[in-house]
């Protein structure tokens, strides 16, 4: 669970060492209200939302910058050719460009939901969010991401 | 999975009415794709399940779980030396350290380990007492004006009956009064006589 913990606050915060410091505050935490632990109905998703109230309280005390260092991903070159077939890793890069321009809780629900497989009803009770928030903000960010692949589909077929 | 089954798959993704198990097929069957030799209808959307495939790998700088473990010891140390401060031994703070946590301190046991015991010993004594079979009720008794206190302020005495049987009460009045009467009868008969 630790490491789910980490890329969730790596992914709010954008700094290794600061997710780092928030995860040890986070189990820190936790371990000190342990005679709760029984009343926990989930134990992961009260992790998750402990750890995302901890990365808001960091970005606002430091007032971090929310969207990701653009040298943490390298960017494709401004000099590539557009004509030029992507290759897989570029279009990665495309799509994790475009996950960073999505609004802050379509990026949030497509990780919790996409990489780390949460329910609709976990990723609500994390976000402190409605189910409707959840279902909406997920259509619309996958959406995006859609527009984005098939674009880049349309290039390709017309090269052919 | 059929190139059919994967377009359809595809499809509920986009409308999110996947289910999580899909979703996780779905991710899988593409990653365990070769990019240059898919589908060229599907080679579009490999990127995507990679990506995500990417991100959840990220994971944190060696020797995480030790500076995990530091934290924890650290909030533990800190969480006693609140106990132990003058300022947790509030009433608000000792309800609180009474809640069923695991051990914190030394000090913390044996505090409550004796009041415990006081409390036990406590109601022992109270139950023996007040629970006392053939209890003789004492009666309270308003003394005279001539066994009031100096200050003026009544006293009440406590007399305690020592007789259950009144025949056996009055036959000793009775035995006590003639012993009386023989001391009173002995004394006038030495006052006559002078």
């Amino acid at each position: 669970m630790k490491d789910k913990l980490f890329r969730f606050a790596f992914h709010l915060l954008g700094d290794i060492q600061e997710a780092e410091d928030a995860i040890q505050e986070v189990f820190a935490g936790i371990w000190t209200k342990r005679a709760e632990w029984p009343q926990w109905a989930n134990m992961e998703a009260y992790c998750m939302t402990a750890t995302r109230n901890n990365c808001l309280d960091r970005l606002r005390r430091h007032r971090m910058p929310t969207v990701r260092d653009a040298s943490a991903h390298q960017l494709s070159s401004p000099d590539h050719d557009p004509h030029e077939k992507m290759t897989s890793k570029e279009m990665i890069q495309r799509i994790r460009q475009c996950m960073d321009t999505l609004p802050r809780l379509q990026q949030q629900v497509i990780r919790l939901r996409d990489m780390e497989g949460f329910s609709y009803n976990e990723i609500a009770e994390v976000l402190d969010v409605t189910l409707d928030q959840v279902k909406i903000s997920l259509f619309r960010g996958r959406n995006a991401i859609r527009q984005l692949i098939t674009k880049q589909e349309e290039k390709w077929k017309k090269q052919m | 999975m059929e190139k059919a089954n994967v377009i359809a798959l595809l499809e509920k993704y986009w409308r999110t009415e996947t289910s999580v198990e899909e979703e996780k097929a779905l991710a899988d069957w593409f990653n365990a794709q070769d990019p240059d030799t898919l589908d060229p209808d599907l080679q579009a959307y490999g990127p995507l399940f990679a990506y995500f495939g990417e991100e959840a790998r990220v994971s944190p700088g060696p020797g995480f779980e030790a500076r995990i473990l530091q934290a924890i010891t650290a909030a533990d140390a800190e969480t006693s030396a609140a106990a132990m401060s003058p300022a947790a031994m509030s009433p608000a703070a000792m309800s609180a350290a009474a809640s069923p946590v695991p051990p914190r301190s030394p000090v913390f046991h044996f505090q409550w380990g004796l009041v415990s015991a006081a409390a036990a010993v406590l109601f022992l004594v109270a139950s023996l007492f007040l629970l006392q079979p053939n209890q003789k009720h004492p009666v309270e008794t308003p003394v005279t004006a001539d066994t009031r206190a100096v200050a003026g302020t009544p006293v009440l005495a406590r007399v305690t009956d020592t007789y259950d049987d009144p025949e056996q009460a009055l036959a000793a009045v009775r035995h006590a009064l003639l012993i009386a009467s023989a001391h009173l009868n002995e004394g006038r008969k030495q006052i006559t006589n002078k």
